[in-house]
């Protein structure tokens, strides 16, 4: 009765804030790398000790992505590390 | 105030309001969405009164021309209220975890003195990342919002000048 439970209640569907379905991951690929470019820039910038690490929402899934889903998504570019 | 204290309270302020704007413009959607509903109830209206026999006549076939016009700009302001929302990805601030790993990070490294200063910092720099996001997003959403509604009173000039027309089909 699973999908019952969609419709009386709502709440993320695992433990990662929702999962990504693999057909979107491309999609949100470009996403996470510009985020994680610009999370290296302001670090330079401001010459943190760490990186800011922000949570992504995509609304069309609704899911939220955080760092370490990002870094999932992105793959293993070296410039992602 | 220093200035870490000044671009965190500027960049969260900012934030804030961006995030205010997202919704400010996903509530005006209503708008061109009920002028497009009057668009097709004009539509269905004139082409209730439009005498398919006489269509080979000039005014019959202007009438047409202004309906099918008409439609054609109403199809495009459907296009751009489904864009306002289409994909719309935003950045939010770093949950707690992310916070205290930040701390203790800090804290490790430059000592107690530059923990306050650093997340002041650290807060800042997501403020500002997440308002740029919202800030292209918003302005893209607000593109197609005006492009929305510019066509769909672009479809009801049509449809209003083939009102015009009408009693001329009519009278023949």
């Amino acid at each position: 009765m699973k999908w019952l439970e969609r419709f009386l209640i709502r709440r993320p569907q695992s433990g990662n804030f929702g999962s990504v379905p693999i057909w979107a991951r491309p999609r949100l690929r470009k996403a996470c790398r510009s985020l994680s470019e610009e999370e290296a820039c302001m670090q330079q910038l401001l010459g943190l000790p760490v990186r800011p690490s922000l949570t992504l929402t995509d609304e069309e899934l609704g899911v939220l992505i955080d760092a370490k889903g990002r870094r999932a998504i992105e793959g293993n570019d070296p410039g992602n590390q | 105030m220093s200035p870490n204290e000044l671009r965190f309270d500027h960049f969260r302020q900012i934030f804030l309001n961006e995030r205010t704007r997202r919704e400010a413009i996903r509530g005006s959607i209503g708008t061109p969405v009920a002028a497009i509903s009057f668009s097709v109830f004009s539509l269905g209206n004139l082409v209730t009164r439009f005498d398919v026999s006489r269509l080979g006549e000039p005014v019959s076939l202007f009438i047409v021309a202004m309906a099918c016009a008409g439609v054609l700009a109403m199809l495009g302001a459907v296009y751009h209220v489904v864009m306002v929302e289409w994909l719309f990805i935003h950045h939010e601030p770093p949950p707690m975890a992310g916070l205290v790993e930040a701390e203790n990070a800090i804290r490790a490294e430059r000592g107690e003195e530059a923990v306050i200063p650093g997340l002041m910092d650290l807060m800042a720099a997501s403020y500002a990342i997440a308002f740029e996001q919202y800030l292209w997003g918003n302005t893209v959403s607000a593109r197609s919002r005006t492009r929305a509604l510019r066509l769909v009173l672009l479809s009801l000039v049509f449809l209003a000048i083939g009102f015009l027309a009408l009693p001329f089909h009519q009278k023949g």
